[in-house]
């Protein structure tokens, strides 16, 4: 086994790089149509690895390399004889190379799987592998599919990198590279110049995220001397002495970062625009997997995030506001793409509610944790899901999707519409899918929020807030559902043969159905997901794992409210929403222009930056420019004013010979007397 | 010897051309073939040098320099000796004043030891010279290259500026020697002058004349102080080879200038090089050049004279003047450095033609350079040097593709082209690539010289650090935006479009790939690079340490 890991881990991400680098080479020359094969082939050796390394880590947890220096803070102040005798982790680590050296910043490519980084890599290896499988029945006959093959095997090496690296930087450097294959992606369709803005946005407004990354990277360097995670969770006591106050800063900074790749607000304008990019992308990119990365970087920063309450509560209120605002978005959107984007946007805002709640106390942030994370791993599944059967949807109905211009599709595709059911179903919450179990646990952190840590009225105000935007989850979930597949039949003139996608496309969406409505009950309640993490370096092992019967019959409550609005707006009584328009036009307004945060932007960012732009172009063309011309204009000035003294004249060449000797010998008669 | 040889080849070669005349064909063939055998002498040099580290690092005891600046490799020959030094002087006033007098009168009087002082040829060469010779001489290939078809007219004469300016930058490389390096400083004026006059663009003689002038300006305030650093330290006695770089520096290391002559002496000599990097306010000669310079002319002006102001305040400035640089020049200098990054971001922003763009990206870029080398620290003149060669290579290649672009459709307008990847596909994936390398994307060059000159300016003045890091945010968004504008979309080609447009061919991939390759090779394996450059750097930063016995040890602590 432990001769073997090393080349595991390797192959995880190694086997998606070879592939990308294989068919950006060959697949224009050699490949064309078969230019998936590789990519598909290479996701299944990483999927395979990823298994094998999650069933080691489930057989034997403590059989790896020990780690002892990777223990609670929180509990070595309170608890000391406790922390002690923890359990070593499993945690396995292969070296790679030095990749920058200077005196102070060494920087190495090593990879590190603890169970959080396993969870997530069986999580990116089986969702990728799926939906490539999607994406070749999808992409069929683009002249781009070697492109597309090329950089979606990219992406999936940043990604396992990403959650592989075991510094910082490391994690910097590939989740830039993540932004740089949605980048692409984004952008496939580089004609459509509705894309090509849409890529560029995505990168740009991903950069201001990073910038607060980036320094926050800087201040833990300047702070720890460090930049990776062991040794900077490690130092944590002694800095906690001299300089608390750091941990505020380094968070907001690092949380800044979060913002902009898993699309907080204000930073989640580039999401929905995102779709632009081909539907399997929306899928693995824009939901599955990269826009997880933040709550990903958050949970593994846990043992700093824990010490600044400050942080932990912008995090969650920003959760918050993200969440509802999306939801709200969500409601009048006719692009089902859209919808499903503003969705993604608001589970995010719900996964950064429970990461915030760990502040409430050190027993219960491994729960909070836990529930962000298994949030974000169901989430994965039923996302990745609603999007495949959209994009199934749109192949059908030619490119068409926006849900005004089609109804009914129940009978002509009852493959996508029985999965984008268990879908809307597990993302609406409905007791007993995976959604449901993942958002319960979320509430629950909430609420022990609300009885004890000191912040009771914010929790209450953010349990107030989830609770709403689980209610409004359910019903644009089954709005959307409702519009696309009940109702009476109707295609767009586009669509010239409706058809039930081929069974390449369908497979995965089955496939992940099936994890969608099991996974939940299976590693939720069972806590078996809840152990495994625990055993994550990044976290406290020991904790509460609180539950609240009342809250689930709440959410089962709310399910149902949402989903019978939801029927009854749109299948018994179609008349009521125009009519609610009408009566709520204002509002509905705001909804429909996404709360005219993209005209904010605009106007408050985008208009300013211009300005400044040609302030200094004007400035160097008139003030810089005019200042030299003039400097260069001296020489020639002096030259006019001393022009005059050699005009011909040879008495004015006399008269000041005769100032120079009478200048000169005054001079002399100086110097004899002195 | 390599590094003489280096200098001569190319010369040697114009001088063959400007002789024996002949055509295009023979011309073109020729500069590749001098550029090619120049690149290989700088690898060649590389490996001697890395010879010589590895011996020195097998040994194991290295010998002790206590020169801020050391060549590894070292070529000098006294060229005159210009009188006598009194090493045992009492009156050092005197000692210089009456000098001229004092060797013809008192020549059997004084029995005071003499020692000639000397005007040397002193060529040398460390990790960071080779670093940038190889650069140049990478890029002059793929200028030759570039100019292949492009020139037409006087193509004879053309080579000949470009091999004698390609002599000149490898000079100011090599040169460890005060008059030596201004020589060559100031010689690469003149062939560019005429890159520029003659092969250059509408305006091109308005452009010619303004930066020539502008660059001489400065220059000439250089030269004044050059002039008095040499003075003051043959009046103080302190070395018998006062145009010695490293012989100054570690005279001066021992005996430090008074403040004011620090102050002095660094106003004086940074007049030149803040032009040349440019420094914001200093710039506006630089987009002017750019757009009506031929494209192998931008190429090197961009990938290589800018970095000599760089050179020039690493070689000289920093190691010579130590007081007055951690005293004055930071804050003059790093802001300046981070008003430029800024400024020259914005400015790039408002651009609609792709080569001014990319004159103000290199604004921006050289910000960084100058910001990490304000850091004063290890990480950040690491940064610096990288980001000097970084910035060769993406802007040379940019320039080099933005240059094909012009050879195709005669206009660098963004408003008059548009989604140029449907018909240039791959000329397109380059431009992306290097765009991307430029943007400072991690896994390209870029990144690398970016994170270590804010990692550094980070460790000395966050605050710097903070305004520089929104560079890099304006900078993806300057560089997407053009390719946004340019490449993606609907195809839209100026209306004068004649002929087929066809893409990217064999002798242009040839001139580029290479370029895209060492991107890709220093983003993902930085290591080396840095590894030369660091051992390099280490004599300057030792000037500036101002450690506590606790911080060593936390710095021994961190070496383990």
């Amino acid at each position: 086994m432990s001769e073997l890991t090393p080349a595991l881990l390797w192959l995880i991400p190694g086997a998606p790089l070879i592939a990308s680098v294989f068919i950006a080479c060959f697949g224009k020359a050699l490949l064309r149509g078969r230019s998936h094969v590789p990519c598909v082939a290479a996701l299944a050796v990483s999927t395979a690895c990823a298994g094998f390394m999650m069933l080691t880590f489930l057989a034997m947890p403590s059989s790896l390399k020990q780690d002892t220096s990777l223990l609670n803070r929180e509990q070595i102040q309170d608890l000391p004889v406790e922390a002690e005798q923890q359990e070593p982790k499993p945690l396995a680590t292969t070296p790679g190379y030095d990749w920058s050296v200077t005196e102070n910043l060494r920087v190495r490519l090593d990879l590190q799987v603890d169970s959080m980084t396993a969870l997530m890599l069986c999580t990116i290896t089986l969702v990728s592998l799926l939906v490539s499988i999607y994406a070749s029945g999808y992409m069929h006959g683009d002249p781009g599919y070697p492109r597309f093959f090329a950089a979606f095997a990219l992406f999936v090496f940043s990604m396992c990198m990403l959650v592989l690296a075991d510094n910082y930087l490391t994690m910097f450097v590939f989740w830039e590279g993540v932004g740089l294959c949605s980048y692409l992606l984004i952008g496939f369709w580089f004609q459509k110049p509705s894309a090509a803005a849409a890529a560029r946005k995505a990168f740009v407004v991903n950069r201001i995220g990073d910038f607060g990354f980036i320094l926050g990277i800087f201040l833990i360097w300047k702070t720890f001397d460090t930049v990776k995670f062991s040794e900077v969770f490690d130092r944590i006591p002694s800095v906690l002495e001299t300089n608390p106050e750091v941990f505020t800063t380094i968070c907001l900074l690092l949380f800044l970062g979060a913002m902009g790749k898993s699309a907080q607000f204000p930073l989640h304008v580039w999401l929905p625009d995102a779709m632009e990019g081909p539907t399997p992308v929306s899928a693995l990119i824009h939901a599955a997997t990269m826009v997880t990365a933040g709550v990903y970087m958050v949970a593994r920063s846990t043992p700093l995030f824990v010490m600044s309450p400050v942080a932990q509560m912008v995090v969650t209120g920003i959760g918050a506001i993200t969440a509802l605002l999306a939801a709200l978005t969500a409601l009048t959107q006719y692009d089902l793409k859209r919808v499903l984007a503003y969705s993604t946007v608001s589970q995010l805002g719900f996964m950064f509610m429970a990461l915030g709640a760990a502040c409430v106390s050190p027993k219960l942030t491994t729960f909070a944790v836990t529930a962000a994370m298994f949030h974000l791993f169901t989430h994965a599944f039923f996302k990745a899901l609603l999007f495949l059967g959209a994009g199934s949807v749109m192949h059908s109905m030619g490119d068409v999707i926006d849900m005004r211009r089609f109804s009914g599709l129940r009978h002509v595709m009852p493959h996508t519409r029985i999965t984008f059911l268990f879908g809307s179903l597990a993302l609406a919450g409905c007791p007993l899918l995976s959604g449901f179990w993942s958002k319960d646990e979320i509430l629950v952190a909430l609420f022990e929020g609300t009885k004890a840590g000191g912040h009771e009225t914010f929790f209450m105000a953010i349990l107030v807030v989830a609770v709403v935007t689980a209610f409004l989850t359910a019903f644009y979930s089954f709005r959307a559902y409702n519009m696309t597949f009940l109702g009476e039949e109707r295609f767009p003139e586009e669509a010239h043969h409706p058809h039930e996608s081929s069974p390449t496309m369908t497979l995965p969406l089955f496939i992940l159905a099936g994890f969608s409505v099991v996974i939940g009950l299976f590693l939720g309640p069972t806590g078996v997901y809840a152990r495994q993490l625990a055993q994550s370096t990044s976290l406290p092992e020991h904790g509460d794992h609180p539950h609240s019967v009342p809250l689930m019959a709440l959410s089962a409550a709310i399910f149902a409210a949402g989903y019978g609005l939801a029927r009854w707006m749109y299948v018994k009584a179609p008349g009521v929403p125009a009519k609610l328009e009408s009566g709520l036009k204002p509002l509905h307004r705001l909804s429909l222009n996404k709360f005219y945060l993209d005209e904010l932007f605009t106007y408050l960012l985008v208009i300013p930056v211009k300005v400044l732009a040609l302030v200094c172009t004007l400035f160097d063309k008139y003030l810089i420019d005019g200042l030299l011309n003039f400097v260069g204009s001296i020489p020639s000035m002096i030259g006019r004013i001393v022009r005059p003294m050699q005009n011909g004249l040879v008495s004015n060449y006399a008269w000041v010979m005769l100032l120079g000797l009478v200048l000169f010998l005054i001079q002399m008669l100086r110097a004899f007397a002195g | 010897m390599l590094l003489l040889s280096i200098i001569l080849l190319p010369l040697l070669a114009a001088v063959l051309l400007a002789l024996l005349g002949g055509g295009r064909p023979l011309a073109r063939w020729v500069a590749l073939l001098t550029t090619t055998g120049t690149l290989l002498i700088s690898l060649g040099i590389a490996a001697n040098l890395s010879s010589i580290r590895e011996h020195k690092s097998t040994a194991g005891n290295e010998r002790v320099i206590n020169s801020p600046i050391q060549p590894k490799l070292e070529w000098r020959r006294t060229w005159m000796t210009l009188g006598q030094l009194n090493v045992v002087s009492i009156q050092p006033k005197e000692a210089v004043v009456n000098e001229a007098d004092q060797v013809g009168l008192e020549m059997g009087d004084l029995i005071q030891q003499r020692i000639p002082i000397r005007l040397e040829f002193y060529l040398g060469a460390d990790g960071i010279s080779v670093l940038m010779l190889t650069l140049t001489a990478i890029l002059t290939v793929s200028a030759v290259l570039i100019s292949w078809e492009s020139i037409q007219d006087r193509a004879t004469e053309f080579y000949i500026c470009l091999l004698v300016l390609e002599a000149g930058m490898l000079g100011a490389f090599v040169a460890f020697d005060l008059i030596l390096f201004y020589v060559f400083f100031e010689f690469t004026l003149i062939p560019l002058f005429f890159l520029v006059g003659i092969w250059g663009g509408s305006q091109r003689q308005f452009a010619a004349y303004r930066f020539f002038i502008y660059t001489l300006a400065g220059s000439v305030i250089t030269l004044v102080g050059l002039v008095a650093l040499v003075l003051k330290v043959m009046q103080e006695g302190l070395t018998a080879t006062p145009f010695s770089i490293p012989d100054i520096a570690s005279a001066l290391t021992e005996h430090p200038l008074s403040d004011q002559w620090q102050i002095g002496l660094l106003l004086a000599l940074s007049a030149g090089f803040v032009i040349k990097v440019p420094l914001f306010p200093f710039h506006t000669w630089l987009p002017l050049a750019h757009t009506e310079a031929p494209t192998a002319g931008s190429v090197l002006l961009a990938g290589i004279l800018l970095k000599l102001g760089c050179y020039g305040f690493l070689r000289i400035c920093l190691p010579i003047l130590p007081t007055a640089v951690a005293g004055f020049g930071v804050p003059v200098f790093a802001t300046m450095a981070v008003i430029g990054i800024v400024y020259g971001a914005l400015g790039a922003l408002a651009q609609s033609d792709i080569k001014k763009l990319v004159a103000y990206s290199s604004v921006s870029h050289l910000g960084f350079c100058m910001l990490g080398m304000f850091a004063l620290n290890s990480e950040g003149i690491t940064g610096a040097v990288m980001q000097m060669v970084n910035h060769g290579l993406s802007t040379g290649a940019l320039f080099l593709l933005v240059g094909m672009v012009y050879d195709r459709y005669h206009t660098r307008e963004l408003s008059e082209l548009g989604g140029l990847a449907t018909r240039l596909p791959l000329l397109s994936v380059c431009m992306v690539f290097i765009c991307l390398a430029s943007a400072g994307l991690p896994g390209l060059n870029g990144f690398v010289g970016e994170l270590l000159s804010l990692i550094g300016m980070f460790k000395a003045n966050p605050i710097y650090s903070a305004i520089g890091a929104t560079g890099v945010v304006l900078g993806a968004w300057y560089l997407l935006d053009m390719l946004r504008r340019g490449f993606f979309g609907p195809l839209k080609e100026p209306a004068s479009t004649h002929g087929p447009i066809l893409d990217i061919n064999m002798r242009e991939l040839l001139s580029v790939v290479p370029l895209m390759a060492l991107c890709l090779w220093i983003g993902v394996y930085p290591k080396p690079v840095l590894d030369i450059i660091e051992d390099d750097v280490r004599g300057v930063v030792n000037l500036y340490r101002t450690t506590t016995p606790a911080q060593e040890a936390h710095v021994g602590h961190n070496d383990r």
